[in-house]
């Protein structure tokens, strides 16, 4: 009876710290999202906790081309440029992660061992190649530039994903399908794959989202609205010399949307995805 | 490649067909291993080796506008006796170092708090996320809109409580705690994940066992909860210092260096060098020395949190 009563004032205690938590973590974003909804004078008036007008002028504004911006071009290249990163992850990054899987080769070690490096290598460091490279090929401005830079940032991690969940795969499974008269690509397709499907699902979401959130070399590879990506949009606010908060906010909004999305509807996978990337290291 | 004599008759022609279509499958069957890797090799190459050995090269040269002649280590020489770098490099010292610690502290706090039976806590995991799937950018906007010295909320609550108004980011100290507040806030949801996961793997009976001997929570914690933790806070830390560490997004919207050069970080030394004073041999010489100090982190944490209890899992 009196452990009974401890532990409900223990579960209690720890719902209270919880929630304490998440209100002070997510109060800042709260407010991110009822500044995008407040009309023009609210946001410019006493702070007001639960807004007293709703308007979608701001992201109207936001999705119009205003002052050299054009968010609806920084969606189309965000959303392309991510989808494209996350299939060359999936095509590139299945066959080779499962090669490292389940097969035993010359130099497998050293390009683990590269996989990891370069994972080490702060993508800050690389600035100034990758300006150089992309200005000699007239590749600044371009998607190829930006996709070709999230290969470099995502495409070893992806697979160390990738291989984490592979191993989690029996290896009899290809085998007897080899055994059935299936090849290596048979047995691949036909029976590994399908059997990871959650682990490659997390993988592609992490990469999407990675991508999507990445800001630096958008930032350097960019100059003209073409290939610019969200977030280097939502940076430019910072120049203006009177700061539109309620615009600011809805392009905060929408650059935060795949988080959202992913965090309601794919969660699970998302935290699979992150805890088999960083803890068999 | 050299053709293979010509069939003669129609049904050696359909023969020979299939007879080629098997050889390639069975190429690249015999060779699926090199056919999966290489593109994999040649991306690698492509979008991480040569920028890399580009920029150990970049560092030795003077490159300005109109100049490009080799100087050796003079770049390094040059950065070693700025005293905006070292300023810089200090700071940033200090702000990944803080930012590591309150979010060690923080997440493994939260953790243990989660990984106690209690219902919703998938819900409450989901939230607890939120910061960290949020863009870094959209990180320090969400922290300069809410802390904005007259339209922000963080001023309404301490105005409510009584403390008054705060100039955050005009006061050099307060900025910068600001600063590390947000890269905090942005990192404690990863860590929560990690070390929650870790804490669940260590078997129930321990605690049960050593609670009849009577021990401290104290004494749990420090003898079971730790030892067992070592390996995911390693992991988990690790990522966290050498993110914090290279860290420009948060800092280019949230307080933009200043004021002064009160919060300028390391990762925006280097962007500056390239990019503002495009003086890109030292912008490379920069790089060069991140990517050593980004190794000695990394060092630092294989030699001091050596996992303990392998050999008992």
């Amino acid at each position: 009876m009196k452990s009974r009563k401890k532990n409900l004032l223990k579960s209690r205690s720890a719902y209270a710290a919880i929630l304490l938590f998440l209100i002070i973590t997510n109060l800042p974003i709260y407010w991110m999202y009822i500044t995008s909804f407040k009309t023009q004078e609210e946001v410019y008036g006493n702070p007001t906790w639960v807004p007293k007008s709703f308007t979608m002028q701001n992201y109207k504004e936001v999705l119009s081309a205003q002052q050299g911006r054009n968010f609806t071009f920084y969606l189309r290249n965000s959303l392309g440029i991510s989808s494209i990163v996350t299939a060359i992850m999936l095509v590139l990054g299945t066959t080779s992660a499962y090669a490292f899987s389940h097969f035993r080769f010359r130099g497998s070690g050293l390009l683990l061992f590269l996989i990891i490096a370069s994972r080490i290598i702060p993508p800050i460091s690389l600035i100034i190649p990758y300006f150089k490279i992309s200005e000699t090929l007239h590749l600044r401005d371009t998607w190829f530039a930006l996709i070709w830079v999230n290969v470099y940032l995502y495409l070893p991690f992806a697979v160390w994903l990738l291989k984490e969940f592979f191993d989690t795969v029996p290896a009899e499974l290809p085998e007897s399908a080899r055994v059935d008269g299936c090849t290596n690509a048979q047995a691949f397709v036909r029976v590994v794959l399908p059997n990871s499907l959650p682990g490659i699902a997390s993988a592609a979401i992490l990469v999407f989202l990675l991508s999507w959130n990445h800001f630096l070399f958008p930032l350097v590879l960019t100059s003209t609205e073409k290939a610019r990506t969200i977030p280097v949009g939502v940076y430019d606010y910072v120049g203006d010399y009177f700061v539109n908060w309620g615009n600011m906010a809805a392009a905060g909004v929408i650059a935060s949307m795949p988080a959202l999305i992913f965090l309601i509807l794919f969660s699970r996978w998302l935290i699979s995805g992150l805890l088999s990337g960083a803890l068999k290291e | 490649m050299p053709l293979i004599e010509a069939p003669v008759s129609l049904k050696g022609k359909s023969q020979m067909k299939q007879r080629r279509n098997l050889t390639i499958s069975q190429f690249f069957d015999k060779h699926f291993v090199t056919i999966t890797i290489a593109p994999f090799v040649i991306a690698i190459a492509a979008a991480c080796v040569v920028p890399l050995v580009m920029v150990f090269i970049e560092s030795l040269f003077v490159d300005r506008p109109g100049e490009f002649f080799f100087v050796g280590f003079k770049n390094f020489l040059d950065i070693s006796t700025d005293r905006a770098f070292h300023a810089d490099l200090l700071r940033t010292i200090e702000y990944s170092g803080l930012s590591s610690l309150f979010s060690f502290v923080i997440g493994l706090a939260m953790a243990m708090v989660l990984n106690q039976s209690i219902r919703g806590r998938g819900f409450f995991r989901v939230w607890a996320l939120y910061p960290w799937a949020v863009p870094p950018v959209v990180a320090g906007f969400i922290f300069k809109w809410f802390f904005n010295e007259v339209y922000g909320a963080g001023n309404d609550l301490l105005i409510r409580i009584g403390i008054g108004g705060v100039n955050w980011l005009s006061q050099p100290d307060i900025a910068m705690v600001l600063l590390i507040a947000c890269d905090t806030w942005v990192r404690i949801p990863f860590v929560l994940i990690i070390l929650l996961a870790g804490l669940q793997t260590i078997p129930k009976v321990l605690y049960e066992a050593a609670e009849i001997d009577g021990a401290s929570p104290v004494r749990l914690f420090r003898h079971i909860t730790i030892p067992y933790l070592i390996a995911p806070i390693r992991v988990a830390m690790l990522v966290v210092t050498m993110f914090s560490f290279r860290m420009m997004d948060i800092m280019m919207i949230l307080t933009g260096g200043g004021p002064g050069r009160a919060t300028h970080l390391f990762a925006a030394y280097i962007y500056k060098q390239g990019f503002r004073f495009l003086h890109f041999g030292r912008s490379a010489a920069a790089s060069v020395i991140m990517i050593f100090a980004t190794l000695l982190i990394v060092a630092a944490y294989n030699i001091f949190l050596k996992p303990r209890v392998k050999e008992s899992r």
